[in-house]
């Protein structure tokens, strides 16, 4: 246990170390009539917070998933979680974006109203069987996946061409906040129910062995299920509607936690959570760094990551 | 005293009906086998004895209270449910302290208590030594025996084991069927346990319930068991021997 909270703080000093840097190193502090400060406030400050905050958002869903389907895969991602978010906000741009700044607000809306339908179409499948099979439930999200997928395109095939960029663009990830205002309500949503997550920890660890032993211990299966799906896609959601999807970091970042903390869901939702914006912090920093000065979209850099990573799962 | 009371408890899978109507009772301290050809309901019933499943039809009752107005936590200090453990990442201490979850409360860590209980489990099944190993490390002897400590750790009055010697070599079939017996007679636990091995349940259980297609066959003695009673419930002719002992043993005839 000593040993645990060790490696703890000594990640915590890490991500310290990590956010500090991103916020400094980065071409171009002379930008534009801006100083110094502005840059460093108004820019990157808020970009390194988004980071963390989808970092961590995508880490404990992603913790949280394999947890709950017993599955190393299982992520907001194969299970069409963020495939929801991410058709709502498709359908919020082409449709309702040209409603102004009350539309602006609502981005998050969306998202989340496509997570949670996701979720509770999978959800209504488990709660229709007696005897439910995890594997069919990823299979059903990985279909749902597909379908979203298509409703995204068939909506960004339809609409005008100024929307179409525009999906794309948000379709590809980015960590570029407009500032601290988007960001107020996503972290308050996020800590919420990082807290709410870390409170079921023990059920985490339970639900991983199966429904059998957990019911036998005294788990309320279903209500802990239903209740880890709902915070996540409102996590889920939160956060999409900000970066847009950034696949690969739900899945690599528990795995590489547990690599170093165990399996235990008391130490590792905490460490998930911390690898998780650390991995997002680095690969903000690639995505600016890889082709300087262009900056390519975070989403493609955990992609590639994400496969290389996978082909270290399967060996 | 009861233990625990089924009453006219019905289970559906979808359209098949697992569990028909079966009633039984389970007094304190007892040691009851359930036995019955491979999908007679053994499990089925053991899931409903413990909530697992909510029988469609009936009722189960613990100490005199229906367990379906129970909370969850609730039950699980009073009954609990061993099964093969899949092969995992946990340590044996870490799935044996999971145990525990019944007494957590919320933002609260281990306390010393879980550890002690945690502890005396271990070296009661003799898993101390391998308590820092991974679940998947271990033989399947050795994980039945983690499995045991775990449903001790709990603290429960009754303890239901599902087929715990079932893929098990001679040796570790004895050694655990041994050590149910013992902490079924040293610590007073009422044990239900479903099983395949119809010597053990003669052996060690004092009285048999058989199951088949769902339905109660019979529910005697186990002295009272005789070779008629396997040859219908398993379609094979029995025959009974006796050891040096002067112990009942059942052998397939042919």
């Amino acid at each position: 246990m000593k040993v645990i909270n060790a490696k703890l703080i000594f990640l915590a000093f890490l991500f310290s170390a990590i956010f500090i840097l991103s916020i400094l190193i980065g071409g171009d502090l002379s930008f534009g009539s801006k100083g110094i400060p502005e840059i460093l406030y108004m820019i990157r400050l808020p970009r390194a917070l988004t980071a963390v905050i989808a970092g961590c958002t995508y880490a404990l869903c992603g913790a949280v998933f394999q947890s709950l389907f017993r599955n190393p895969i299982a992520s907001p991602f194969t299970l069409g979680t963020a495939g929801g978010a991410s058709l709502g906000v498709t359908f919020y741009i082409s449709f309702f974006s040209s409603t102004g700044f009350l539309g602006l607000a609502l981005s998050p809306v969306f998202a989340f109203a496509g997570a949670l339908l996701s979720i509770s179409v999978i959800y209504m499948i488990v709660t229709i069987k007696k005897n439910f099979n995890p594997n069919t439930m990823i299979l059903a999200g990985v279909v749902l996946n597909f379908f979203f997928s298509g409703m995204v395109l068939f909506i960004q095939y339809m609409t005008n061409q100024a929307n179409a960029v525009r999906i794309t663009r948000w379709t590809m990830g980015s960590l570029d906040a407009s500032g601290f205002d988007s960001l107020y309500i996503p972290s308050v949503i996020v800590i919420i129910c990082s807290i709410i997550i870390y409170s079921y920890r023990d059920d985490l660890n339970l639900l991983s062995m199966g429904e059998d032993i957990s019911a036998s211990r005294g788990v309320d299966v279903k209500n802990s299920s239903r209740n880890l799906f709902l915070v996540s896609s409102i996590m889920i959601g939160a956060v999409v509607s900000i970066t847009g999807p950034i696949g690969f970091i739900g899945i690599i970042a528990p795995h590489l936690a547990a690599s170093f903390f165990g399996r235990n869901y008391r130490s590792l939702l905490p460490a998930a959570a911390i690898t998780g914006a650390i991995l997002m912090l680095i690969c903000d920093f690639a995505s600016r760094a890889v082709l300087w000065p262009v900056e390519i979209p975070v989403g493609i850099i955990t992609a590639i990551i994400g496969a290389f990573f996978f082909m270290r799962l399967l060996r | 005293m009861n233990a625990v009371r089924a009453e006219e408890i019905s289970v559906n899978y979808d359209d098949k009906t697992a569990i028909d109507s079966v009633s039984f009772c389970a007094y304190k301290n007892e040691y009851i086998s359930i036995i019955g050809p491979n999908g007679s309901g053994k499990s089925t019933l053991l899931k409903a004895l413990c909530g697992i499943i909510d029988p469609d039809i009936g009722s189960v009752t613990i100490k005199g209270k229906k367990i379906s107005g129970l909370k969850r936590k609730e039950l699980a200090g009073m009954i609990t449910y061993t099964c093969q453990l899949p092969p995992c990442d946990f340590t044996v201490e870490e799935f044996i302290l999971m145990s525990r979850y019944p007494y957590y409360r919320t933002f609260r860590g281990i306390t010393k208590i879980d550890q002690d209980i945690c502890r005396k489990s271990m070296q009661i099944t003799y898993t101390s030594d391998f308590s820092e190993r991974k679940l998947s490390d271990l033989s399947s002897g050795e994980r039945q025996r983690v499995a045991i400590a775990s449903a001790l750790a709990q603290e429960t009055e009754i303890i239901l084991f599902d087929e715990p010697v079932t893929h098990l070599d001679p040796h570790y079939d004895h050694e655990i069927s041994n050590l149910i017996s013992k902490i079924h007679s040293e610590k007073g636990i009422t044990v239900i346990n479903a099983t395949h091995s119809v010597n053990n349940a003669v052996k060690y259980s004092d009285r048999i319930i058989a199951l088949k297609s769902g339905s109660l066959v019979f529910d005697k003695k186990s002295a009272e068991l005789e070779s008629s009673d396997l040859d219908l419930l398993y379609g094979v002719e029995f025959v009974s021997v006796f050891t040096h002992g002067n112990n009942k043993r059942f052998l397939i005839k042919t």
